[in-house]
C-alpha cells in the first residue's frame, strides 16, 4: 500500500520536473510577449505578472514585415504538405504492392539521404537553384522542404500500406473497381492515419525550417518566419519583446494542428514496433 | 446466367528466393454451368491459387481458363463478371454495411434507387436487413460473413468464388453458415466455385469436388465417389472422419493359396485381386473406422484390446491396439460393459477393405473378393474390384 502510495507519487513528481523544464520557457515566451517593452527590464524581475498589454503585438503588425513572413511560411509549409502527401501516399503504395528491380535499394537510399544534415545540402541547392533561377522562389524552397521530409514519409506510407490488407482492394476489384478507384475508396481510407501523420511532419519540418529559407531566400520579401525572426536581432539591440510575440504567433498554429491531429499522430509514430 | 469454366493445363509457379515453386502443376479440369465445386485439400496443395487464377488475382504462368467459350486467361478481374468471398472477410472498414454490399453496383453505375431495391433484396435474403446501417466492425462474424456473401451476390456475377469462407467462424456457426451457403446456391443461378481444407465441407456442400496435393487435383468426382472410390491411399485418409485405418499387410503363399497378412489379419485373396497385386510383396490396407465390427473375442478376423474408449454420444470412438503394436480406430454402437482394457475381437466386410500400393499410394483394390470361385454371390461389392487407373 504504502509501497504504491510512494511510486505513485515519485512519478507524479518526476513528471513534474520534467513537465516544468519543457513548459517553463513556453511559459516566458507568452509572459514576455505580453508584457509592454518599457517593464521588460526593469527590475525585480517578476515569475508571475499582473499587467498586461498587446502593444508587442500590435508593433510586430505595424512596424515588421510580421505579415510577409507568416504568408511566405503558410504558402511553402502548404505547398511542403500537398507534394508530401501526394508523392508519399503513390510511393508508399507501390512500394507495399508491387516487386521490382532494386526495389530495396531505392527504400535504403531514401533514407540515406534523410540522414545528411540539411546544411550539407543547402549549398549544393544554392548553387543549382541559382542557375536554374530557383532561388527567391516558393517552388525552390518547397522543393528544398520536400527534400528533407520526403524520404521519411515515403518509408511511413510504405509501412502504413503493409498493414492495410491486401483483400480489402482485390475485394474492391472483384467488384469492378479499377485499381486507382480502389486505391481511392478502399486503400486511402484506410491509411488516413499515415497520410495525416506524413502531412504534419511536412507542415512541421517546413515551417522550422532556418537553415534552407535563411540561405536560399536571399530577398527579405522572401523571408519566412524563423528566418524573419532573426531579423529582429539587431546588431544593437535585441527586440525581445517583437522575438517573443512572433514566437508566440507562430507557435499558435503548430499548436492547435497537433493538439487536433495527435490521435493520428501517436498512430504513425506507433507503428513498426 | 451461369457459365461453365475449363481450366487446361493450368500452371503456376512462384519464384521465392531464386528458387522456383510450382503451386499449381499443369491442372486441367471441367466444372459445368450451375455446379458447385470444391478444390479440397491440406494448406499448400494450390487449391486457394487455382482460385486466385480463375479470379484473375494471379496470372497464370501457363494454360488457358476459359468462360464457356470465352478465352478469361489474360482478361483483367473487373471484367471478368465473376464474385469472390475473401478467407478474411475483407470488408470495407470505413463503409456501412448498405454502402459495402451496393459497393458493386455502385462501380458499374447502377442508379441509386436501383441499387437500394437489389441491396434490401440481398440483404433480406441473408436475413441482415436491421443492420444495414451498422459499420462492419460492429457486427459478429457470422453476420460479416453473411455481409461479404451478400456484397457477392449482389451483382448476379456469372461464377462465385469463396475462398474458405467459414475458416474464421466458430464451429457452430460454420455448420449454421454451411446450410445457408447450400440453400443460397439454390436461389441464385450461380456457378459456385468453393475453396477448403475441410473435407467435411467439401463432402456436405459439393456437387462434385477436386481432391488437391501438391498442384495437381489427384481425384475430381462427386462426394460419395470419392468417399466410397478414392483414387489414392491420401485421398482415403484425407477424405471421412475419423482417418481411415491403415495398415501394413505381407502378401505371402499360405498352402500355395496367396494370402495376405499383417497386423494379426489372415486374408486369402482371389485369384483376381491376387493377380491385381501381382508381384508385390508388401501393401497398405485401408479400413474405414465405421467400417469395423466388434464381436466376441477369438471369432471375427482378429483380436485386439480396448485402449481408449471416446464418447460421442450415441456413438462411440475406440481405439484398438491389434497383436503387433499397430492399432485401429473404430466408430459404432460399443456396449456399456467393454470397458478399456478388455480384449475384443474385430470384423470387416471384405468389402470394405482396401488395398493400397505400398509406394505410390495408388488405390490397387476397392474392397476384396471371397477367395472361392463362386466369389460372384459372395462379394460384397463385386463392382469395385476393377484396377486403379494406371
Amino acid at each position: 500500500m504504502t509501497y504504491d502510495f510512494a511510486k505513485r507519487w515519485m512519478r507524479m513528481v518526476t513528471l513534474l520536473v520534467g513537465m516544468t523544464f519543457v513548459a517553463f520557457p513556453l511559459y516566458w515566451m507568452f509572459m514576455t510577449a505580453l508584457t509592454p517593452r518599457s517593464e521588460l527590464f526593469k527590475p525585480p524581475y517578476q515569475l508571475l505578472r499582473t499587467s498586461y498589454s498587446l502593444q508587442n503585438i500590435e508593433e510586430l503588425f505595424s512596424a515588421t514585415q510580421f505579415l510577409t513572413f507568416m504568408t511566405n511560411s503558410l504558402i511553402v509549409a502548404f505547398g511542403a504538405v500537398v507534394i508530401n502527401v501526394i508523392a508519399a501516399t503513390l510511393a508508399g503504395y507501390a512500394l507495399s504492392r508491387f516487386n521490382f528491380r532494386f526495389k530495396n535499394l531505392f527504400v535504403a537510399s531514401t533514407l540515406w539521404t534523410y540522414m545528411f544534415p540539411p546544411i550539407l545540402l543547402v549549398i549544393p541547392l544554392y548553387i543549382i537553384f541559382s542557375a536554374i533561377g530557383f532561388r527567391n522562389t516558393y517552388t525552390g524552397l518547397i522543393l528544398a522542404h520536400v527534400s528533407i521530409s520526403l524520404p521519411l514519409n515515403i518509408w511511413i506510407m510504405w509501412q502504413y500500406f503493409q498493414i492495410v490488407p491486401v483483400s480489402l482492394e482485390e475485394a474492391a476489384w472483384t467488384s469492378g473497381a479499377s485499381r486507382l478507384r480502389a486505391l481511392w475508396e478502399v486503400c486511402l481510407p484506410s491509411a488516413l492515419p499515415g497520410i495525416i501523420s506524413t502531412a504534419i511532419f511536412a507542415f512541421a519540418l517546413s515551417w522550422n525550417d532556418f537553415s534552407f529559407a535563411f540561405i536560399l531566400q536571399t530577398d527579405t520579401s522572401m523571408y519566412t518566419l524563423p528566418v524573419g525572426l532573426a531579423t529582429f536581432v539587431e546588431q544593437s539591440a535585441i527586440h525581445w519583446g517583437l522575438i517573443m510575440a512572433s514566437s508566440l504567433l507562430v507557435s499558435i498554429p503548430t499548436f492547435g494542428l497537433v493538439i487536433f491531429l495527435q490521435r493520428y499522430l501517436m498512430q504513425g509514430f506507433g507503428l513498426g514496433r | 446466367m451461369a457459365v461453365s469454366l475449363k481450366l487446361e493445363n493450368l500452371t503456376k509457379t512462384f519464384s521465392q528466393g531464386g528458387r522456383e515453386i510450382l503451386a499449381v502443376d499443369d491442372l486441367s479440369l471441367e466444372i459445368g454451368a450451375g455446379e458447385f465445386f470444391t478444390f479440397v485439400g491440406p494448406s499448400g496443395c494450390g487449391k486457394t491459387t487455382t482460385l486466385r487464377m480463375i479470379v484473375g488475382l494471379e496470372a497464370a504462368s501457363h494454360g488457358h481458363i476459359f468462360f464457356d467459350d470465352e478465352d478469361v486467361t489474360h482478361v483483367p478481374t473487373q471484367k471478368r463478371d465473376i464474385a469472390m468471398v475473401f478467407q478474411d472477410i475483407a470488408l470495407f472498414p470505413y463503409m456501412s454495411v448498405r454502402q459495402n454490399i451496393g459497393y458493386a453496383l455502385k462501380v458499374a453505375k447502377v442508379a441509386q434507387r436501383e441499387i437500394d431495391r437489389r441491396v434490401e433484396e440481398a440483404a433480406d435474403l441473408l436475413s441482415i436487413s436491421d443492420k444495414l446501417d451498422m459499420k462492419p466492425a460492429q457486427l459478429s462474424g457470422g453476420q460479416q460473413q453473411r455481409v461479404a456473401i451478400g456484397r457477392a451476390i449482389v451483382k448476379e456475377p456469372k461464377v462465385l468464388l469463396l475462398d474458405e469462407p467459414l475458416s474464421a467462424l466458430d464451429a457452430r456457426l460454420r455448420v449454421e453458415m454451411r446450410s445457408e451457403i447450400l440453400s443460397l446456391h439454390r436461389r441464385i443461378a450461380a456457378t459456385i466455385i468453393y475453396v477448403t481444407h475441410d473435407q467435411v465441407e467439401a463432402m456436405t456442400m459439393s456437387t462434385r469436388l477436386a481432391v488437391m496435393e501438391q498442384g495437381r487435383a489427384i481425384q475430381v468426382d462427386r462426394p460419395r465417389a470419392v468417399f466410397s472410390r478414392p483414387a489414392t491411399e491420401n485421398v482415403a485418409t484425407f477424405i471421412g472422419t475419423p482417418a481411415m485405418n491403415i495398415l501394413e499387410a505381407r502378401l505371402v503363399a499360405h498352402k500355395e493359396k496367396p494370402v495376405l497378412t499383417g497386423a494379426g489379419l489372415n486374408l486369402g485373396l482371389s485369384r483376381e485381386d491376387a493377380a491385381t497385386l501381382d508381384t508385390l510383396q508388401r501393401v497398405s490396407l485401408g479400413i474405414r473406422p465405421q467400417a469395423i465390427r466388434l464381436v466376441p473375442a477369438g471369432e471375427g478376423l482378429t483380436t485386439g484390446t480396448i485402449r481408449l474408449r471416446e464418447p460421442l454420444g450415441l456413438e462411440d470412438e475406440c481405439l484398438i491396439a491389434l497383436s503387433d503394436d499397430s492399432s485401429v480406430r473404430l466408430v459404432g454402437r460399443v456396449p456399456e460393459t467393454l470397458a478399456e482394457g478388455t480384449s475384443v475381437g474385430i470384423t470387416v466386410d471384405r468389402g470394405d477393405i482396401y488395398v493400397f500400393h505400398p509406394d505410390r499410394g495408388k488405390t490397387l483394390l476397392w474392397g476384396l473378393q471371397e477367395p472361392r470361385r463362386q466369389s460372384k454371390t459372395a462379394a460384397i461389392k463385386p463392382a469395385s474390384r476393377t484396377k486403379g487407373r494406371a
